[in-house]
């Protein structure tokens, strides 16, 4: 392809996005730009405070007024639903990025070290990879208490095993790849080709799955507020809002449906665009 | 007689993606014929084969005026119809017998799948079907082979496993599709004796490659396909002596400079003794194999490389040539024995001054594809080693990088695009530019042009001969192809089981061998002989012919 038709083609883009629009996706798109929105400018979405307790209103039902009604004291819920986006959000990519920045560091390591750092690094990844990931969170949340530090590292730690595998394997296969073997030939310093061909190479994989897995850990974010180890009450938390809000689904359904419609609708949006992710590094358009 | 296959204008599109990949061929095949398909990659030939079994890949639209198979028209064919003939009446054979075999399954079992499909039959009567098979297709010990899985055998044996299976149910049509191209010469020649041994019953068999030899030794018609039409079709002795159509011309001049060997030698006797640019002294190298213990892959082999002349290295696959090339490159580290650059061993070098020394001796593999990080451009590639060669900045690099890409006959329109937007002969001119942009003494080429068209080789191995004359380059040549080889060589050394055997002036080699491995190898050559006026065909299996008359292949 010359440089023309390289332009050309960009220029064709939009009508050829037009035409394979795919509902689920556009939705996805746009309930993330929304939450990104929530986020970053939470007051611009909800007028209210979150905090603000209403004592004459409580159990409200959605009205115009309070558009997603009111929870047991009275608070706005659609507020705090906008108000929680920015924490679960944060802590979900955190979260997410620990696992994949440490995981490729040990991928790595294992890949390139020694057959025994190898087995070390590999056999540690078995050890934590035994324990179901939330049980291993929850492990070491009660022993660092539930910071939002402590919340990532341990959301972090449960997703390294995982990633380090895949960097580890690709690593493998890399380390005897043509174009390494080549820039080695060239006589360039080992630091620099694994700098240069063998970690972004390795790391694509992990990057990836990573809308994937800040999906599964938004989910586990809230998952650990529903069990109460979470971000403490009463900062709004889709997790703990729907904990408490379970208590009154028989008289004011619209609490528990907001809160658990928001964690799926969030963890379903960032996996349709992580899927859509895959399916275009697979060369699928 | 009804013809088995009868193929009347085919075509095959792939709307949205490749168009027209088959534009309307014809022919037909009758049992107990053989007809070869022979065309560059990406003529549509394999496209062809996948439509004959009713499998033209995802989204192809298939449109004939008569596609029949033992007069009944295949695309009417239901699923379970197709199931019964493909294994059954059809027998297929692909290029890769690693890719083809289930690396989970026992070689035995894979033989007797098409007879556990097909045939009702006991277990023990398909177990001794399956040795009787492997015995056929001259796998040594059966009953140990059997057992074994696909990755414990050779290449050659796989080929013969694969060809086993094939031909399991005794099918009307055999199709192989470039059933010997991924084998070295010895085995090569094997597996062309074992299709043509089974053209002795009524099967028939359609052959498909690039390689107008195994056409030559095989069919009994040729169709020529270029760009999804057959430009000629014809008796093979009619093709190979009198082509019609300019392509078939092209093709076998090709094929002739590929395996030219009537030329004068490239160096001058006088320069036979230049500078030694890097010479090997006794490496050896052990790996363990997988049932623990140490497999020797190279015993204490000496080699020099010198400046203006190319030595070549024969041997069959799992030889040891790519090892003690690997050593040379530093890429593996020999058990004893030193690799000594201009006079100087690399162990005896400080690790800085060994980098800054490394980049005199430059790789090119037979995968060019794979020599490049996918993420980099024909520009980044070249910029890698033109770094290292001190053109850091500014335009003295880009106009260094276009002389490159001239030398090797490209331009700047390639620089932004990436290896896989290129063809295969483009790709390889890359990898060549990057080796000479760090400045090499030495050229190390392993199967450079394995996986390359004819014509295209012949490019190729135009393109190094002119670079290591005009650059003064020692050249170490490793090919599985002892045409290429003679055609490329000054020196040859014979490699066989990890020792080298023979060494010595090409002309003298190939005049008169003395290892007896080295006399098994060279009457292996399938030789095709051209002449571009009268044209002429020969069929050489004997190294002792004079060059030059070769007797007539005669059916």
């Amino acid at each position: 392809m010359s440089q023309t038709t390289l332009f050309f083609a960009s220029l064709t883009v939009p009508r050829f996005a037009l035409r394979n629009l795919r509902p689920g996706l556009t939705l996805a798109v746009v309930f993330l730009l929304l939450l990104l929105l929530a986020a970053a400018f939470p007051a611009a979405l909800a007028g209210t405070d979150p905090l603000a307790t209403d004592a004459h209103n409580l159990f409200a039902s959605p009205s115009a007024a309070h558009w997603l009604g009111t929870d047991e004291d009275g608070r706005d819920v659609w507020s705090r639903i906008v108000y929680a986006a920015r924490p679960s959000l944060l802590l979900g990519t955190s979260a997410a990025l620990f696992s994949a920045l440490a995981g490729a560091a040990l991928g790595l390591a294992a890949g390139l070290g020694t057959r025994f750092a190898d087995n070390a690094l590999m056999r540690f990844a078995d050890m934590l990879q035994s324990f179901p990931e939330i049980l291993l969170v929850l492990v070491i949340i009660s022993f660092w208490g539930a910071t939002d530090t402590t919340l990532v590292f341990a959301l972090g730690v449960a997703g390294v095993p995982r990633a380090a595998r895949q960097v580890r394997a690709q690593t493998l296969g890399l380390r005897r790849a043509g174009f390494v073997e080549a820039a080695l030939t060239l006589g360039l310093p080992l630091g620099t080709v694994i700098q240069r061909h063998v970690l972004p190479n390795a790391i694509k994989p992990v990057l990836v799955l990573l809308p994937l897995d800040i999906g599964w850990k938004i989910a586990a974010v809230a998952t650990l507020s529903f069990l109460g180890v979470g971000a403490p009450p009463p900062a709004p938390d889709w997790g703990s809002m729907l904990a408490i809000d379970r208590d009154y689904v028989l008289n004011a359904w619209w609490l528990t449906a907001f809160s658990a419609g928001v964690i799926t609708a969030t963890v379903l949006a960032v996996n349709t665009l992580g899927r859509e992710l895959i399916r275009r590094s697979e060369g699928r358009a | 007689m009804r013809p088995l296959l009868n193929v009347r204008d085919l075509r095959v599109d792939f709307p949205g993606g490749r168009e027209q990949v088959v534009k309307g061929i014809s022919f037909t095949l009758n049992r107990g014929e053989c007809l070869a398909l022979i065309g560059e990659s990406g003529c549509g030939k394999s496209v062809t084969l996948r439509t004959l079994v009713g499998l033209p890949g995802t989204g192809g639209v298939v449109r004939a005026e008569a596609l029949e198979f033992d007069g009944a028209d295949t695309r009417r064919f239901s699923t379970a119809q197709w199931r019964d003939i493909r294994g059954g009446r059809i027998g297929f054979v692909l290029q890769d017998a690693l890719l083809s075999l289930d690396p989970l399954r026992k070689v035995g079992e894979e033989i007797a799948e098409p007879l556990r499909l097909h045939r009702a039959i006991t277990r023990p009567e398909r177990e001794a079907r399956v040795l009787q098979l492997l015995r056929a297709v001259g796998v040594p010990e059966p009953e140990l082979r059997a057992a074994q899985y696909p990755a414990q055998l050779s290449g050659g044996l796989r080929q013969r496993a694969l060809i086993a299976s094939a031909i399991a149910c005794q099918p009307e049509l055999l199709i192989a599709d470039e059933p010997t191209t991924a084998l070295d010469a010895l085995v090569q020649m094997q597996v062309l004796d074992l299709l043509a041994s089974l053209r002795q019953g009524n099967t028939a068999m359609l052959i498909v490659s690039h390689d107008l030899a195994v056409a030559a030794r095989l069919a009994d018609r040729v169709a020529v396909m270029r760009a999804g039409e057959i430009v000629e079709t014809g008796p093979t002795q009619e093709i190979l002596r009198r082509p019609q159509h300019q392509y078939t011309r092209e093709l076998l001049a090709a094929a002739a400079a590929v395996h030219a060997h009537d030329s004068a030698p490239s160096v001058p006797a006088a320069r036979r003794s230049t500078p030694v640019e890097v010479a090997a002294i006794g490496v050896t190298k052990s790996f363990a194999s997988p049932g623990g213990g140490k497999r020797l892959a190279l015993a204490p082999s000496s080699v020099t490389l010198r400046a203006g002349r190319t030595l070549g290295i024969v041997g069959g696959s799992g030889s040891g040539k790519t090892t003690l090339t690997r050593i040379i490159l530093g890429l593996e580290k020999a058990d004893s024995g030193e690799v000594q650059f201009q006079g100087r061993p690399w162990l005896a070098l400080s690790p800085a001054e060994r980098r800054a020394a490394r980049r005199r001796v430059q790789p090119v593999f037979q995968d060019p594809l794979s020599s490049f990080d996918p993420r980099y451009t024909v520009e980044a590639v070249l910029g890698e080693a033109l770094d290292v060669a001190g053109y850091k900045h500014g335009p003295d690099r880009r106009a260094r990088a276009l002389e490159l890409l001239r030398l090797v006959r490209l331009d700047g329109s390639h620089l932004p695009r990436r290896p896989i937007e290129l063809s295969g002969g483009q790709r390889q001119r890359v990898a060549i530019a990057r080796a000479l942009a760090a400045e090499p003494a030495v050229l190390i080429c392993d199967e450079p042009v394995s996986a390359l068209d004819i014509p295209v080789q012949a490019q190729i191995l135009t393109l190094l001969a002119e670079l290591k004359s005009d650059l003064n380059l020692a050249c170490l040549f490793i090919s599985h192809d002892l045409g290429v080889i003679r055609r490329v060589s000054d020196d040859i050394a014979v490699i066989k089981d990890g020792h080298i055997v023979e060494m010595g002036e090409a002309s003298d080699i190939f005049r008169a061998p003395r290892h007896p491995y080295t006399q098994t190898l060279l009457a292996a050559i399938p030789d095709v002989e051209f002449h571009t006026d009268a044209v002429s065909f020969s069929m050489e299996n004997n190294c002792h012919q004079e060059a030059g008359h070769g007797m007539f292949f005669v059916n």
